[in-house]
């Protein structure tokens, strides 16, 4: 028999303990799921939630049942520590958890496994920006339902000035040098556009984009070519064109330096610092990973070996420190397993990328400006999904991973909606294929050129609402999950 | 442009004006009333929307290979 034990249930934990529950059911092998929250959460639809037009219950369902209907144990709680080796008393690895849930908060365990999967996502690294965030700082968010909530309200408050008379100064993007999920903001700021015009009030309003790309529609890949009325054109004129037909101005190079009530101080590639007034502001962090720590047999600690700097989990990427110029799609990991552990999987945002996709820029100061590599949705899923499988054969006798899900060879797809109505309402549908570039099998533009399209229209629209039903359905396990797409 | 508060505003007036010339909106390409006709025509999108459906199911299946 062999225990898995999953870290996290987000997009790619969550895939990784359907599949793997689905596929061993009824045997005797036994799964546990751990995750500090009890729901989960349709992340990308938190967007709606910021601008009011979804609640929390729209966007979040609990767990543990869904969980029983697979078999596998749910445990309410985060993960502290890994423990490879075993120790203190134990033979067998296993994880030290911390439970969250009400009955026993604070408690700690132990979890032994056999094989265990981190994919406990991204720590939102508030923190890194002086008066960044929610949380003690002066900026929102959109990263968690109830961070979005609060996003609402004082967009609801400034909405009411507005009424009044009052003007406001809306100030959307990513509040460091080194963010990523530059999607979920260029989201956000077309639905606040869309709440401004539906209130009648765009008018009062000033909205600015301010982010760390080099240029408009990098979004951390590098940016994107795409066909366009008879051009092959770059994702910078379809994100800037998107911007001046809304009447929004933007900063890129851009790394906010602090934030204070109501001022924004940043600093840009060229060595300029300014200053950029506000009275709402919704902010991306930056990520890391969320801190895990790990000890060998005999106590000490050995978290550099299996975790990078920055918090996320070493893989089978090839970390060797290269040139822009020589970064190749081979550099990055295909099985997600742990070199030194071959029992230690991560995926999703987890993981420790081996370097940028967009090209490290520095300024005079030597501040970084550039984004660190997005992990979406559908890459996190596809991840996921490739873990589950290597993991179900290995624990039925296979020597190694037998399924690969490189970011090389693997496509995003982003839905940003910029208006909600049945028949007025357009999304802007952005797909990449692959994710990282492939100079060898695409030699100009490193993507299939076919599979890598921007286009602004209601059929987004369409998309991104059914989407939205489609993902939450299938995570909830309704009737033949399984054939839907991930 | 003004708006009484409570309607819905009109689009926004692109504030392409070349009396300060070489602005940030000066560049970027506008859509005509042509292109926005389109994007929310029920009977062009409904054939994009079975187009870009297809797409993305060819870059999932690409993915997953
Ligand atoms: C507002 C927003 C909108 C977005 N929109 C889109 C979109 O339209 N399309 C798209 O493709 N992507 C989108 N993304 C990105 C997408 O949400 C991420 O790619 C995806 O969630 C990453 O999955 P993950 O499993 O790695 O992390 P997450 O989904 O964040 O899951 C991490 C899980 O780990 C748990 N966890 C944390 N700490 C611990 C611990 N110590 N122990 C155990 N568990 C722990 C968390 O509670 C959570 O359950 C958006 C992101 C944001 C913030």
């Amino acid at each position: 028999m062999a225990r898995v034990v999953i870290l996290g249930a987000g997009i790619s934990g969550h895939t990784v303990a359907r599949y793997l529950g689905r596929w061993l059911k009824g045997s005797e092998h036994q799964i546990s799921v751990v995750s500090p929250k009890a729901m989960w959460n349709w992340i990308p639809s938190n967007i709606w939630v910021g601008v009011g037009e979804m609640t929390k219950k729209q966007v979040t369902f609990e767990l543990d049942p869904v969980y029983r209907k697979l078999g596998v144990d749910f445990r309410q709680a985060k993960a502290v520590s890994v423990h490879p080796d075993g120790g203190d008393g134990q033979a067998k690895p296993y994880v030290t958890i911390e439970y969250t849930d009400e009955s026993r908060a604070g408690q700690t365990d132990k979890l032994e496994y056999d094989y265990l999967v981190n994919a406990t996502g991204p720590k939102l690294n508030f923190g890194a920006t002086p008066g960044l965030g929610p949380e003690g700082g002066h900026t929102v968010s959109v990263c968690t339902p109830d961070h979005a909530i609060e996003a609402n309200e004082q967009l609801q408050e400034n909405i009411a000035a507005m009424k009044r008379g009052e003007t406001r100064n809306f100030v959307v993007g990513t509040g460091h040098g080194m963010c990523t999920c530059q999607g979920a903001a260029f989201e956000y700021i077309y639905n606040i556009d869309h709440a401004l015009r539906q209130n009648g009030v765009r008018d009062k309003a000033r909205i600015m984009w301010i982010s760390n790309e080099y240029e408009l529609g990098d979004f951390g890949m590098g940016g994107v070519h795409i066909q366009r009325g008879g051009y092959m054109t770059n994702g910078k004129v379809f994100a800037e064109s998107l911007m001046v037909e809304r009447n929004m101005e933007w900063i890129t190079r851009a790394h906010v330096t602090k934030v204070e009530p109501g001022k924004i101080h940043y600093e840009t590639l060229d060595g300029t610092e300014a200053e950029l007034d506000f009275d709402f502001a919704m902010l991306i962090p930056p990520f890391a990973g969320v801190g895990l720590k790990a000890y060998g047999q005999d106590g000490s600690d050995i978290t550099d070996k299996l975790f990078a700097a920055n918090g996320m989990m070493k893989v089978d990427a090839d970390y060797t420190p290269r040139p822009y110029e020589e970064w190749s799609k081979a550099d990055w990991p295909s099985t997600y397993q742990n070199p030194s552990y071959k029992n230690i999987f991560s995926v999703g945002i987890a993981f420790a990328p081996p370097h940028p996709i967009s090209k490290v820029m520095k300024s005079p100061k030597g501040t970084q400006i550039s984004p660190t590599p997005p992990r979406t949705g559908m890459p996190s899923a596809a991840m996921g999904r490739a873990v589950a499988a290597s993991i179900r054969d290995m624990v039925n006798g296979a020597p190694e991973p037998t399924h690969r899900a490189s970011m090389g060879e693997t496509g995003a797809a982003c839905v940003a909606s910029t208006g909600s109505d049945i028949f007025k309402g357009t999304a802007a549908t952005m797909t990449v294929y692959p994710v990282v570039p492939d100079y060898e099998k695409y030699p100009e533009y490193g993507r299939d050129m076919d599979l890598t399209f921007g286009e602004i229209g209601l059929a987004g629209h369409w998309m991104k609402y059914i989407l939205h039903h489609v993902f939450i359905y299938q995570a909830k396990l309704g009737p033949g999950w399984h054939l839907l797409p991930d | 442009m003004t708006t009484e508060a409570g309607a819905p505003s009109e689009p926004p007036r692109v504030p392409v004006k070349n009396r300060e010339p070489y602005q940030q909106a000066y560049y970027p390409p506008v859509p005509t009333r042509f292109t926005r006709y389109f994007r929310t025509s029920l009977i062009w999108q409904f054939f994009r929307f079975w187009i870009i459906n297809f797409k993305i199911f060819k870059l999932l299946s690409n993915s997953q290979s």
